[in-house]
């Protein structure tokens, strides 16, 4: 292959990857579970907090607050049961649009007909590229929507950090952001998800490479998700699992430990499925 | 290594993850804690043994409270332990630098405060000397903070809820919320806040809404200062004659 | 185009599958191999295409070493075992994006292979609904439709009827006219004699003859 038809399939079977990973069916049926939470907790706790503006404008109380909004929504409230199950579905809602086209492709042959035309290396990384974006994308847009829609039903009030009803303490990470640039602090945050779900998608695509199995591929992510918060809490150290910092309003997390977290999960499913994976027999 | 090697050993990991998952939770009773999203409690931690308080006399020794219905979880648990102090009239209890002491309470359809000092509720009727036109009273409390301290106390007197018990010992859960006092002459976002200096000694009269309903067969009224404040909160219990 | 097969193996835990095999093969020419079940055959396609790497030995295509300097044959098209397709694609949507990987032929060229092979009425179903002999042609359809230098052919005529295995027959017999070198291995021992240049015999992993 010359250099200029090399370079074309690099940019191609990442476009393809890409391609297949945002028109695909699971894309849409994990990105609706997301949405289908998503709608239900805007319908039956959001709106739960009008009746209380209205005593805040009719009831002559000057000195209540309404502190709702990034308390209220999904992501923000730590309590709300739909954003428990959202955060606790997350690994799954990251695996099934695209972490097993790996497995996939391998079974049903494809990948040899793709391993003809485009360098191992290459399709490796499209393929750690779109699982990852669309992973992230998934998890992503049904907060999104939860958020956007919550901000157009609850005002958007500066969270008062004396008034007691925000989880984020001065111990939280980016407590500062949050008291100050809340917007900020939900995009930061979302992005923070995206990242994890990412990986989580990142990780399924690694142990198919070890352990050619689908339920194995698409469950791990979450069994291991579990267990590092059963892990962490065994050490006393809750707060550094996954599940507990990752939803915005949880209040927990450290810095320098999700960093290192994130760091990790991407090195080493880089490292085993990118690096790693080209060096495989394809059968 | 095979690759049905491979297999197996990843199986074993993740099987193993999870089998250490289900148990740490079960054993951290994740799974199924006493108080939970479903049912909207919130666990109060256990204060250090010694600390519940016993019933000081034989008075406090008749208000055995069992019917919680209508009462958040931590109020039960605020209200079956007590493990503050509890105080008749003109009795002092401290809260933090500050002695609480109620020296007298009243119901009255009639206020003395100006409109400026008192709030309306929903459902309640007042006319515009703030006579209540419909089934609420004021229960009126006249009570004295003094700093006992040697610094300044900054005090706000919303922080003290009333609860009703009737006369079957049922609790009269949510607790009502001061309505307005003769602090201050307006309500400003500082209505509540006051300053003792040390040794200073104030009276207020603080009232609330009690509804007519309650009132026949109101047994006891309680002031907890600091409810929240577990398990340092206080109460205040006036009997009824 | 010239392919050197040098001492080459390839073992798989304890199991040899292949011993010591040393080929020459020249383009405009084609190549058979014939064996039982198990013998290698596969297997010395799947290295040929790099899709595996030795255990021992090398191949070199037009002198380049395979799995060094080259990944796979720069001009290649194969069907190797089961022919490997995205079922809930159509068979067209499968072969466009397999095109347009190197870009080298469009919407017309697939067209007419499909025509050729008797898949166009059929091409915008998906794959899963494809019987044996057209997801077999359909591979077929995959290995030739980018005119490659090399075409690797494993059990092409599996499933196929006889028109089918008539029409593949002509095809491969087109490719070898235009140059290209062609690998090729069937059960068949009158069909691979009628179609080779050369057979080569493998047994146990090695060359027998």
């Amino acid at each position: 292959m010359s250099g200029f038809e090399g370079e074309r399939a690099v940019k191609q079977i990442l476009k393809t990857e890409l391609k297949r990973a945002f028109t695909g069916k699971m894309f849409f049926i994990s990105i609706g579970l997301g949405c289908i939470l998503a709608i239900l907790q805007l319908l039956l706790e959001v709106t739960g907090h009008l009746p209380y503006m209205a005593n805040y404008f009719t009831y002559q109380k000057p000195m209540t607050g309404i502190d709702y909004f990034f308390s209220a929504w999904m992501g923000g409230n730590p309590t709300d049961i739909y954003g428990y199950i959202f955060f606790l579905l997350l690994p799954i809602l990251a695996v099934l649009p695209y972490a097993d086209t790996f497995y996939t492709d391998m079974k049903s042959g494809f990948v040899k007909n793709l391993l003809l035309r485009v360098k191992r290396r290459h399709y490796f990384f499209a393929k750690y590229i779109a699982a990852f974006l669309a992973g992230g994308a998934a998890v992503v847009i049904p907060l999104l929507l939860n958020f956007l829609s919550a901000a157009m039903v609850l005002p958007a009030i500066l969270p008062q950090s004396t008034s007691g009803s925000h989880p984020i303490w001065i111990t939280s990470m980016w407590h500062g952001l949050y008291y100050n640039h809340p917007f900020v602090y939900e995009f930061l945050y979302m992005g923070l998800d995206f990242l994890f779900a990412g990986i989580f998608a990142a990780v399924a695509l690694s142990v198919t490479r070890l352990a050619q199995n689908r339920i194995i591929t698409l469950l791990s992510p979450f069994i291991l998700y579990i267990f590092l918060s059963a892990f962490f809490d065994f050490l006393g150290q809750y707060d550094w699992a996954p599940r507990a910092f990752l939803p915005p309003g949880s209040g927990s997390g450290h810095g320098p430990v999700v960093a290192v977290e994130a760091a990790v999960g991407l090195l080493l499913t880089f490292f085993v499925f990118v690096m790693r994976g080209p060096k495989d027999d394809v059968y | 290594m095979k690759r049905k090697h491979i297999i197996a050993a990843v199986g074993v990991l993740l099987a193993g993850m999870a089998v250490f998952s289900v148990y740490w939770m079960l054993r951290s009773s994740e799974l199924l804690p006493e108080n939970n999203l479903w049912n909207g409690g919130s666990q109060l931690p256990q204060p250090p043994p010694g600390t519940l308080s016993a019933p000081a006399d034989d008075l406090a020794a008749q208000y055995n409270i069992p019917n919680f219905d209508g009462l958040m979880q931590s109020e039960r648990d605020l209200f079956s332990q007590k493990p503050g102090k509890t105080v008749h009239p003109h009795e002092a209890a401290e809260y933090r630098g500050v002695l609480y002491t109620v020296n007298d309470f009243s119901v009255s359809k009639q206020t003395s405060l100006t409109s400026d000092q008192r709030r309306v509720a929903s459902g309640v009727e007042a006319d515009e000397t703030g006579t209540l036109l419909n089934a609420y009273s004021y229960f009126m409390v006249s009570l004295t903070l003094e700093n006992i301290s040697d610094t300044t106390q900054e005090v706000y007197l919303n922080s003290q809820w009333i609860y009703f018990t009737d006369t079957e010992n049922n609790l009269q859960g949510g607790g009502g919320e001061v309505i307005g006092y003769d602090g201050k002459e307006a309500r400003t976002k500082d209505f509540y806040q006051q300053f003792l200096e040390p040794g200073e000694k104030r009276t207020f009269q603080v009232s609330y809404y009690v509804s007519d309903e309650i009132l026949k067969d109101l047994k006891l009224a309680t002031l907890v200062v600091q409810p929240g404040d577990y398990p340092n909160a206080i109460f205040l219990d006036m009997l009824m004659e | 185009m010239q392919i050197e097969i040098q001492n080459c193996t390839k073992q798989i835990g304890k199991a040899a599958i292949l011993s010591d095999i040393s080929l020459h093969m020249e383009s405009g020419r084609i190549y058979g191999f014939a064996g039982a079940n198990g013998s290698g055959k596969t297997m010395l396609m799947r290295a040929v295409c790099g899709l595996i790497r030795l255990s021992g030995g090398q191949i070199l295509v037009d002198g380049k070493a395979l799995g060094k300097e080259l990944s796979f044959p720069e001009s290649v098209g194969a069907l190797i075992e089961n022919p490997g397709f995205i079922p809930y694609y159509s068979g067209y949507k499968n072969l466009k994006i397999l095109a347009d990987l190197k870009g080298r032929i469009g919407q017309e060229e697939i067209d007419a292979i499909l025509r050729r092979l008797g898949l166009y009425d059929v091409k915008d179903d998906k794959v899963k609904t494809y019987s044996l002999g057209m997801k077999q042609k359909l591979g077929i359809a995959a290995a030739v439709m980018e005119e490659p230098a090399l075409l690797v052919l494993d059990e092409p005529f599996n499933g196929l009827d006889e028109k089918s295995v008539e029409l593949v027959k002509e095809i491969v017999g087109e490719k070898k006219a235009q140059g290209a070198l062609v690998i090729l291995s069937c059960h068949d021992r009158a069909l691979l004699e009628d179609l080779s240049d050369e057979i080569f015999m493998i047994e146990n992993g090695r060359i027998v003859g």
